[in-house]
């Protein structure tokens, strides 16, 4: 009870505040503010966007978060989820930039936020939305069909070392992007020299999978969630995972990490919530505070263990610092194979 | 014996009333979806997903099976009625479904389709109880060389579509590979031919080219009749059935069809618009009288009718053997499964064996299920046709729309849509056939892509293209299917003068 | 310009269209910037290629074709042109225009309004402003209708209204 007492108090205060500072705008939020000044926020429905389709990582993301925010009550208000998706989530970036300064709309990004900015498919940037969390992490692993001569993704380096032709990398994601790059910054961590030259072979609509299974590429580099069953009967043996510790349970607790071999650099496949830009104070607030509940309660624990996500809560200044650190790291390995934007 | 005991302990899960319930609730729902153009089974399962949320996973899943077929039943109603797929797989049914539908056999078309859609979905189902191993084991196959060299296969196709006027059939052709080159290129992260436009990124769907092409042509080209008063609304309906003779002709191609489909239906990433439009081609080079194909022959609405079910439940195969998603709607359907806590993959059937086998069973249960209720329903839908066209016309243009928004939530696609439409009637006029750049934009993309993956594998030598039995078999399918009406037309013509 | 393509309706004149369409595709796809990994023409190659064999077909279109014959007959039709073809084109670029209208408006008027007035639009031109009882019943319980099951029924998103929120 008490808390609740609190955050309604909390959002008399902010609401308050919200209508001070948005008069003059002409918007409709200063209008509705206006009207009712004493009313909490949020008040209307919320806008939540998956940037991606119906059925993928991001789409789960959000999706299980507004779930979990109803469930357990922490938000009233209905959450109706809009999968905006093309562009590799800069049509929905750009959708955003049309909405500065609303308070009511939420959308989930992983690395590819970062990454389709530095190749150049959009101008836009991390820094043109209001970060409030990141939420989860998923890590990069490295898989061969099972009779591979490959036992450990230091003897992959090896080779490649030798001749960057000799092992075909494959993946989901398009050249440049997530599953391209990860496997670049172990093998750069590695010393390979001439990253350029690596073979990364990109497969559309998650074809990659079957695509190692029949042994047409040499190794796939990947999500862990992803292969999970794959590992667990036997057909596919993951050589390294990107966490920094062991994750998961059963098979994917014994894959070794890329740092117990010997190489030394971690990969995350983050997710977290991006609000749009200059949202208003009072809404990141309450989203800040209802985001850092919802992490706590069980409910997320069960949903995280589900989904095989890694519980990676941060609040929006370290979010912010992570992601600065984190476009550094990419644009390092984007400039090296000379596909950063000129 | 173990598949049997399993199976029947599926049906006991299956046939319980609360799931037959369900399931049925969800054949209807998926029925109305897939009929809704641009909604397809993929988005049909993503929207009513939330229904299930409240269930159990088996309960839940049998809904699931129930929504993905209803959506599978329903997309060619409105390809049948008013020209307009639903989705890829129900692009085939124009072909042959809308001339009938325009020559006054609506009833007897969707009839076929259901019937068809029925007999090749549980031929699948069988195949699938005994063969989803093999078969997954067999998918596995396909590299890229492999991939590349179906593509071309089916590309083939496009010569036999033209046969009137092969030069402009290639064109057409070299059209709709262009149009499958715009967007990023996967290999290499490039954009190609995008213009600065954030939309074209992913490139052109192909089913904004589909719908253009058809359903907006369809509108353009009604205006002549309309003004010359020559079409007429339809007043008499008929009995949803079809004749003996009508069975007599589709009989075998709904036969002939199921395996492919269902094989074509079990490679990841090929899926029921390949399998659909292959059947529809190989019936028209097996046919007596091809002449009579897209001018409402009943057995070329058969036949990919047959095939598109019959994919979807090889589609089915990767996805639970392997937890490989192969379609945008076999990776919904594995979202659901993963929300529900279930894992697809290898482990699937040993470790939650009442859900995999009461799914099966439940695919059995939701075909007759469908069928059932497809033969009532399609007696009311008919009454579309009832609409004067001076109205239907109007109505058919703002589904058009209204479908390519579900599809992107693009206004950019609607300038897209306006522009293939225009296109396909000046090509229409200019006596170009459509239907080869249509399969050129479905296929183009792929091929290209799988022959620089295939290249990039070996090195850059061209050897991996005739490296396996598969590839030379493909190759082999590829020259009859080019040949072999050569050698039936030329026959005839020996028959002729001799 | 639309007119002329429809009435010179001969391989000729396809021939030329075809020949600069695939001029102008390759000449993009020649200025496509190289690729930073792999072999730097990967991404070109194949559209290169296809604008190649399509400028083949082109000339052996326009070589087959002839135009002076394409001429007299392109003369001939527009003589013989009915009343109803005119008609017919007046119908489609009208058709055209608005639905360039409709995607204009779309996302600002939101899906009901716009969809009502083209709707509206639409049938006075196939249907004539005579029926416009028939016309706006239609309109209206189309435009209402497919909102009602896309949005909330089935929760795919359409634009709402403008400063009602529905």
């Amino acid at each position: 009870m008490a808390i609740k007492k609190k955050i309604i108090a909390l959002g008399l205060a902010v609401s308050l505040v919200g209508a001070g500072l948005l008069t003059g705008c002409g918007s409709k939020d200063t209008q509705t503010a206006k009207e009712e000044p004493t009313e909490k926020y949020p008040k209307k429905a919320m806008e939540f966007i998956a940037p991606g389709g119906a059925g993928g990582g991001w789409d789960l993301t959000i999706r299980t978060t507004a779930k979990i925010l109803k469930d357990t009550n922490l938000v009233s208000v209905p959450m109706p989820i809009t999968n905006k998706s093309g562009g590799g989530g800069g049509i929905n970036l750009a959708y955003m930039q049309t909405k500065k300064g609303s308070d009511s709309l939420i959308s989930v990004y992983s690395p590819p936020l970062l990454l389709i900015n530095l190749n150049g498919s959009t101008e836009l940037s991390y820094k043109d939305t209001t970060p409030l969390a990141r939420l989860i992490t998923d890590y990069g692993v490295f898989v061969v069909p099972k009779d591979s001569k490959y036992t450990s993704i230091s003897e992959v380096m090896e080779a490649l070392k030798t001749d960057p032709k000799s092992v075909k990398i494959g993946g989901n994601s398009s050249a440049g992007s997530m599953d391209h790059i990860q496997f670049l910054m172990v093998a750069k961590a590695a010393g390979v020299e001439n990253i350029k030259d690596i073979d990364y072979i990109s497969f559309q609509d998650g074809t990659a999978t079957a695509q190692i299974l029949g042994g047409h590429v040499d190794l796939l580099s990947t999500g862990l969630g992803d292969v999970e069953q794959l590992l667990a009967s036997g057909e596919l043996k993951a050589l390294a995972q990107t966490a920094d510790k062991h994750v998961g349970q059963g098979v994917l607790a014994e894959i070794p990490t890329v740092k117990e071999q010997g190489i030394d650099v971690t990969f995350e496949n983050w997710r977290g919530l991006f609000a749009a830009p200059e949202m208003p104070d009072h809404a990141v607030k309450y989203w800040r505070e209802t985001l850092a509940k919802m992490v706590e309660t069980k409910e997320w624990d069960e949903a995280c263990k589900k989904n095989g996500w890694d519980k990676a809560y941060l609040d929006q200044e370290e979010f912010e610092n992570f992601l600065g650190t984190a476009n550094d790291q990419y644009k390092g390995i984007l400039e090296e194979i000379g596909m950063a934007k000129k | 014996m173990d598949v049997i005991a399993n199976l029947l302990n599926g049906f006991m899960v299956a046939l319980q009333p609360y799931h037959l319930l369900m399931v049925t609730i969800g054949g209807i729902l998926g029925t109305i979806v897939g009929m809704l153009p641009g909604l397809g089974p993929a988005t049909g399962v993503a929207v009513l997903l939330p229904i299930t949320f409240s269930m159990g996973p088996t309960a839940a899943l049998i809904t699931m099976t129930g929504v993905y077929y209803g959506a599978m039943f329903g997309g060619s109603r409105s390809s049948i009625l008013i020209n307009t797929p639903g989705d890829g797989a129900a692009l085939a049914a124009t072909f042959d479904g809308y001339p009938m539908a325009m020559k006054g056999k609506a009833e007897s078309a969707l009839a076929i389709s259901a019937i068809a859609s029925f007999i090749g979905g549980t031929i699948a189902a069988v195949f699938m109880v005994a063969l989803a191993t093999p078969v997954a084991r067999f998918a596995l196959k396909f590299g890229p060389a492999e991939y590349f060299l179906l593509m071309v296969a089916a590309l083939s196709m496009t010569a036999s579509m033209s046969k009137n006027n092969v030069l402009k059939g290639f064109i057409s052709m070299i059209l709709g590979l262009m149009i499958g080159t715009v967007g990023i290129d996967a290999q290499s992260g490039i954009e190609r031919f995008t213009f600065g436009v954030l939309e074209l990124q992913t490139g052109i769907d192909f089913l904004i080219v589909i719908i253009g092409i058809y359903a907006l042509g369809e509108v353009f080209k009604s205006y002549k009749v309309i003004n010359e008063g020559t079409k007429k609304a339809q007043t008499k309906f008929g009995k949803i059935w079809i004749t003996k003779e009508e069975w007599k002709k589709s009989k075998w191609p709904i036969l002939r069809s199921a395996p492919l489909g269902f094989i074509i239906g079990a490679l990841p990433g090929a899926g029921g618009t390949m399998a659909s439009l292959m059947a529809y081609n190989n019936e028209k080079q097996m046919s007596k009288n091809p002449e009579e194909f897209g001018e409402g022959a009943i057995e070329g609405l058969a036949a990919p009718e047959s095939a598109n079910n019959a994919a979807s439940v090889g589609a089915l195969i990767p996805m639970l053997t392997l937890g490989i998603p192969g379609s945008g709607t076999t990776a919904v359907m594995m979202g659901a499964l993963l929300m529900l806590g279930i894992q697809p993959g290898p482990l699937l059937f040993t470790q939650n064996p009442d859900i995999a086998w009461g799914l099966i069973a439940s695919m059995f249960i939701g075909n007759i299920i469908l069928a059932v209720i497809n033969i009532p329903l399609a007696g009311i839908l008919v009454r579309v046709l009832s609409i004067p066209p001076k109205i239907l016309y109007p109505i058919v243009l703002a589904l058009a729309f209204v479908g390519t928004y579900a599809i992107s939530n693009s206004v950019i696609d609607f300038y897209l849509l306006i522009l293939f439409g225009i296109l396909g009637y000046f090509m229409t006029n200019l006596k170009i056939p459509t239907a080869p750049m249509i399969l050129a934009a479905i296929v183009g993309g792929t091929m290209e892509q799988s022959f620089r993956q295939a290249i990039k594998i070996a090195n850059g030598s061209m050897n991996i293209f005739y490296g396996s039995t598969l590839a030379i078999c493909l190759i082999t399918i590829t020259i009859i299917s080019i040949v072999y009406p050569m050698i039936k037309e030329y026959i005839k013509k020996e028959k002729i003068t001799a | 310009m639309e007119k002329v393509k429809k009435k010179l309706d001969f391989n000729g004149l396809t021939g030329i269209i075809t020949l600069m369409i695939a001029l102008i595709y390759g000449l993009s796809a020649y200025m496509l910037p190289k690729a930073a990994i792999g072999n730097p023409n990967a991404p070109r190659i194949y559209p290169l290629i296809l604008a190649s064999v399509l400028v083949m077909l082109g000339i052996i279109l326009i070589i087959k074709s002839d135009i002076k014959q394409s001429i007299a007959s392109f003369e001939s039709l527009k003589k013989e042109a009915s009343d109803n073809d005119r008609l017919n084109w007046k119908m489609i670029m009208q058709t055209s225009v608005l639905c360039v209208l409709y995607a204009a408006v779309f996302d600002h008027l939101g899906y009901v309004i716009s969809t009502f007035v083209f709707l509206q639009i639409i049938l006075v031109i196939i249907n004539g402003k005579e029926k416009w009882k028939i016309n706006t019943i239609v309109s209206l319980f189309f435009s209402i209708g497919i909102y009602i099951i896309f949005s909330k029924l089935l929760g795919i998103y359409l634009p709402q209204i403008p400063y009602l929120y529905i």
